[in-house]
């Protein structure tokens, strides 16, 4: 540190640590997201968890090539069990309907609404926070106490009431969950707003004259991102660990084939013919497993405290 | 001709018990293509006022006149206007850039954002302002995390000038940069200013360093202008036992002075001292500067003091 402050001026703010020019070699350093992307695809564990995740999407994808017909479709014996018969590998359930056809159809089902209640979710949740955030005041005051309200209703109750009220579909279960969700991303987002907001590179874009939507969406949100990421692939799981428990509970699109209504039909056949209920839950225990190694992987590549020299 | 104006600039933080009085009651004048030093120590208030005066920070009254309109009551929607004449160089180079955007877009955006050129003409001003700064053209698709600390601030320069303001507020432009790099920037501002007809407000807490850029001084104490004056004058005759002790403490080998330095630490700017708000700390207090606030007097033309025993 240059000495040329004098000790009158010894209260003078002390350099800061990462004033070392060192810091910044002009080295072809790659930007900020290709470098995170790099150490995620160097962690083992997100790869088992994007491998896994991929192996599911395939599985919804090839659906209706494997079997184009209803998977609601009675096509066989009833509980013909796993292995005996060549055109049902999984066997059918006690209506006599394909188990692998329900599997596949049903991935579908829970890729969908996970992904798109996590959109719903993550666009709410985003929008309040950043507004709450960056607003402050009044506004601010207001927007937290939505949130805790919603934070202090149980979060599933609130999810079966509003099945409930607006009718089971798959539109109806994406609204829902997104609005049982949104506020965890509400919370995140307005915190990281806050605390960027007083940044020096966001009072330089005031200073400049940036307008309010431009500063929002162009200076901060980018730097808050990271942990939303993160959340975001939890939230997925979540999504659909709820999507399976209203379908359980009989509460899911009647329609459509879901792995949570699979479980739901053969609880009561649990012990003659377990594999009605073990292979969706299965399919539900790695899908969810996978999405959460993918969210500790982000978290490494992303968080920048734990970001290693690389 | 005066091109900023504040008069009786106040901001206080408001907290539990008394408020904090960070500006407390501060007048000043930069001229056209004057360059006005500010010195004090950490928490005297200085950035408070820089960023006051930009209307960056929170203000609790003070007129704000610039080039003699009224920037401090101006409404939200018209303050564009200023901003793209009114600018700030900040003293953290890594804080004060966005580690999203590439330098190339931290240049552009200010053009975007302004209605400034066409496309071409905003790239050819882009590369223009990196050659002024010194740094490569290739820069512009680089990002500020690439940098170092002297070439960030340079960056940081490139991004104030580029709407080529008329007054640019450096709040301690240089004290988070090595010594050989607080030279060249200093000498690039400098450059800069006579190339672009700048007028400057120079904080700093290091009066070595005003020396170098200002031609005229204020040394801020506690949320106050204690003295100001020529820069020339002030050096060579200090008023205030503030500005002396300042002075003094700058290692000079010629003058060969023994530094004493002030005793005790800055008081609480939420508790501020009766009287004169220095003489806990002054060596020459006197019951009167126990009791009186001395206001700001002149002692010889454009150079004042608040001190009872000035010109003794």
């Amino acid at each position: 540190m240059p000495k040329t402050s004098s000790p009158a001026l010894a209260a003078a703010p002390p350099l800061p640590a990462t004033a070392n020019p060192a810091a910044g070699t002009p080295a072809a350093a790659p930007r900020y997201g290709r470098r995170a992307l790099r150490a995620f695809l160097r962690n083992p564990t997100a790869i088992a968890g994007l491998v896994l995740l991929a192996l599911v999407m395939l599985g919804a994808s090839l659906a209706p090539l494997f079997y184009p017909d209803d998977p609601l479709g009675m096509v066989g014996r009833p509980l013909l069990w796993p292995g005996r018969q060549w055109s049902h590998p999984l066997g059918t359930d006690s209506l006599g309907r394909d188990v692998a056809a329900g599997l596949m159809h049903g991935a579908r089902i829970s890729l969908l609404v996970g992904f798109a209640a996590t959109c719903v979710g993550l666009s709410l949740g985003i929008l309040v926070g950043a507004v709450a955030g960056y607003r402050g005041g009044w506004l601010d005051d207001a927007l937290v106490r939505l949130i805790e309200i919603f934070q202090a209703v149980p979060s599933f109750i609130l999810l079966v009431v509003l099945v409930a009220i607006a009718q089971p579909s798959v539109a109806t279960i994406v609204g829902a969950i997104g609005i049982v969700t949104w506020p965890t991303i509400a919370r995140l987002v307005r915190a990281e707003v806050r605390a960027l907001r007083s940044k020096d590179f966001v009072v330089a874009a005031r200073g400049m004259g940036y307008g309010h939507g431009r500063i929002i969406l162009r200076e901060i949100l980018p730097n808050a991102m990271p942990p939303v990421i993160v959340t975001s692939s939890v939230m997925v799981a979540s999504a659909i660990l709820m999507e399976a428990a209203l379908s359980f509970m009989g509460l899911g699109d009647p329609n459509t084939v879901s792995w949570g209504s699979m479980i739901g039909a053969g609880r009561e056949l649990l012990r003659t013919a377990w594999y009605l209920t073990a292979l969706p839950g299965l399919l539900i225990v790695v899908t969810v497993l996978a999405l959460n190694l993918i969210g500790d992987g982000l978290n490494d590549a992303l968080n920048p405290r734990l970001e290693k020299d690389s | 001709m005066t091109l900023l104006s504040v008069t009786d600039l106040h901001v206080h933080y408001p907290s539990q018990g008394a408020s904090l009085r960070a500006v407390d009651g501060v007048s000043l004048d930069v001229a056209a293509g004057e360059t006005v030093g500010l010195v004090g120590e950490s928490g005297c208030g200085k950035s408070s006022l820089g960023r006051a005066v930009l209307r960056l920070g929170d203000r609790t009254s003070g007129r704000i006149l610039f080039a003699g309109e009224d920037f401090g009551a101006a409404p939200e929607g018209r303050l564009r206007a200023f901003r793209r004449r009114l600018q700030m160089i900040f003293q953290d180079p890594y804080g004060s850039l966005n580690p999203r955007h590439s330098v190339g877009d931290i240049l552009l955006a200010p053009l975007t954002v302004h209605g400034i050129g066409k496309r071409e003409e905003r790239r050819r001003r882009v590369h223009d302002m990196l050659d002024r700064v010194g740094l490569p053209r290739d820069a512009a698709h680089r990002f500020p995390h690439e940098f170092s600390g002297g070439q960030r601030q340079r960056i940081g320069i490139a991004r104030a000038l580029i709407l080529e303001p008329e007054l640019v507020v450096c709040d301690e432009p240089v004290s988070a940069l090595d010594l050989s790099i607080q030279a060249q920037i200093i000498n690039l501002l400098a450059a800069m200013k006579r190339e672009m007809n700048l007028s400057l407000l120079f904080i700093s807490h290091d009066l070595s360093v005003v020396r170098y850029v200002a031609d005229r001084v204020l040394v801020m104490y506690l949320g106050r202008v204690v003295e100001s004056g020529p820069h020339d004058r002030l050096w060579d005759h200090p008023q205030h036992p503030y500005t002396r002790a300042l002075i003094d403490a700058v290692p000079d080998p010629a003058r060969r002075r023994h530094a004493s330095p002030l005793p005790g630490d800055l008081p609480s700017a939420r508790n501020i001292p009766a009287g004169c708000r220095f003489h806990a700390r002054c060596p020459i207090a006197t019951d009167l500067c126990r009791s009186v606030d001395p206001p700001l007097r002149s002692v010889a033309p454009g150079h004042q003091t608040a001190c009872h025993h000035a010109g003794h």
